[in-house]
């Protein structure tokens, strides 16, 4: 029974949905810290205002990225805003996420784009 | 030059001159039609009153005297005084209610000028004593030497306090002191116009139940006539002139229902009072709320239900991050001075936030429940 568990556990952190992947993409392909606006001005319409951070807290939540808040002068005052980051394991979900979208491209005669 | 500068809106397609106006030409000529045709319809009240007036006097002295009386000429009944002659209850109310509401208008409009002048000429004294300030602080801030010649007459030429003040006020001042003063003048004469229409068309209506009772007066005459007439000598003719067929007095008929006269001139006074209040009220309420006001930053609220309602680790991760993005493109917009994008953005992120807040899946819950 625990090993079940485990097994499940680990698919659902392994899961990435599309838009995950596309999160993942943009900070290991381009600048290694983003912040959300950027990341939708990055996605091309892709990734929408409203919904990117719901998207950032559930993979902080799975371990796929980290954050902080900007680094800002001391008067400043208002809320600032959060820097995103990969973690490894996010890099490796990235890894296993492209692996199998080729082999399933593969299986169904389509070429990787 | 310099004011025609400054007030000119860039992108206006009409200027903004050309709208007043536009504005205060119609009012006046909507002012100018209503004072005509009220007028019209006072003197052809009054023809018709003191035609009445003189066939009844007629028919008193053929009955009382036994001789014939001139024959008197009917006067047309002109359609404006018939109208005016004891108007549907309805819409003599109507018509009060509506030059009521134009004295309150006008009243108001009138003091909202004046209290916009009062603002102007305080604006421009505080701009005149800053500028004053700020030249004796430059004038302090001389050497010793060059300080010497403040004491000289030609310096003030060469750096004047007044001078300078008076021209930078040029640019501002003048041209809205007298744009407000033209209003302000076009109030008064409009209240006062509308004012004077009105009290035209209720003495018109006066006039109107005035010839009611003399017809019913006329009416009772020609009756006693009639039933006099075989001891009347048989050279009395008929004398009196008939009435026309569609006049069916009544004694109600000759009961005002609208005040006239100076009662009438008492409510218009009391309505431009009225209005002239409320323009106080406004002003003082714009004061008030002009020194008290702390605007809130967009989305305080919005963080405040959240925070409420969300897990502290939620708000931070989730909420405040857009409420940060929220706030960067919103200033970034008032800093570009467009206002109107700012609002935008509030609105945009207003429904970003609640799309967050997990709303798009109670919308999809309910359009599921629906499609079942």
């Amino acid at each position: 029974m625990e090993n079940d568990a485990t097994i499940n556990a680990g698919e659902n952190v392994l899961a990435l949905s599309r838009k995950e992947a596309i999160i993942l993409e943009l900070l290991l392909s381009g600048k290694s810290e983003m912040f959300g606006l950027e990341m939708v001005d990055a996605s091309n319409g892709s990734l929408k205002r409203g919904t990117i951070y719901v998207t950032l807290q559930r993979m902080k939540e799975k371990g796929f990225l980290d954050s902080k808040p900007e680094p800002r002068a001391m008067p400043e005052i208002g809320i600032p805003r959060r820097l995103y980051r990969a973690t490894g394991l996010g890099e490796r979900a990235l890894n296993a996420h492209r692996a199998a979208k080729a082999v399933w491209l593969a299986d169904l005669g389509i070429a990787n784009a | 030059m310099a004011t025609n500068q400054v007030h000119k809106i860039p992108n206006a397609i009409v200027p903004a001159w050309v709208v007043f106006g536009i504005v205060l030409i119609s009012t006046a000529a909507v002012c100018v039609t209503v004072l005509q045709r009220t007028n019209a319809r006072k003197q052809a009240a009054e023809a018709k009153l003191a035609n009445l007036t003189e066939q009844v006097e007629a028919a008193e002295e053929s009955l009382r005297f036994g001789h014939p009386a001139p024959v008197v000429e009917e006067v047309p009944i002109d359609s404006d005084s018939s109208t005016a002659r004891g108007e549907s209850f309805p819409l003599e109310l109507i018509k009060l209610f509506t030059y009521c509401l134009l004295a309150l208008a006008s009243g108001f409009l009138t003091v909202s000028s004046l209290f916009k002048i009062r603002a102007e000429v305080s604006h421009k004294l505080e701009r005149d004593r800053l500028l004053l300030e700020n030249q004796l602080a430059i004038a302090r801030s001389l050497p010793a030497s060059a300080r010497l010649l403040l004491h000289r007459p030609q310096f003030f030429t060469k750096f004047p306090n007044v001078g300078v003040s008076r021209s930078t006020a040029a640019v501002t001042a003048p041209s809205e002191l007298m744009r407000l003063a033209a209003l302000m003048c076009c109030g008064i004469v409009l209240s006062a116009g509308f004012i004077y229409a009105a009290r035209q068309h209720f003495a018109a209506v006066q006039h109107g139940y005035e010839i009611q009772s003399r017809r019913i007066e006329l009416k009772k005459l020609r009756d006693e006539i009639n039933a006099n007439r075989p001891s009347l000598p048989a050279s009395v003719p008929h004398i009196i002139v008939e009435l026309p067929d569609e006049v069916v007095p009544s004694p109600s008929d000759s009961v005002s229902y609208i005040p006239t006269g100076p009662i009438l001139a008492l409510i218009l006074a009391f309505f431009a009072i009225l209005g002239s209040l409320l323009a106080v009220l406004r002003f003082a309420i714009e004061v008030r709320m002009a020194a008290n006001r702390i605007a809130n930053a967009p989305g305080a609220r919005h963080l405040i239900l959240v925070d409420f309602l969300y897990s502290p680790r939620t708000v931070e991760e989730t909420f405040k991050p857009i409420i940060a993005d929220w706030r960067l493109e919103y200033f970034n917009a008032l800093a570009e001075k467009r206002k109107h994008k700012a609002r935008w953005i509030s609105i945009r992120y207003s429904y970003r936030f609640a799309l967050a807040m997990g709303l798009s899946h109670a919308y999809a819950l309910i359009r599921q429940i629906v499609r079942r």
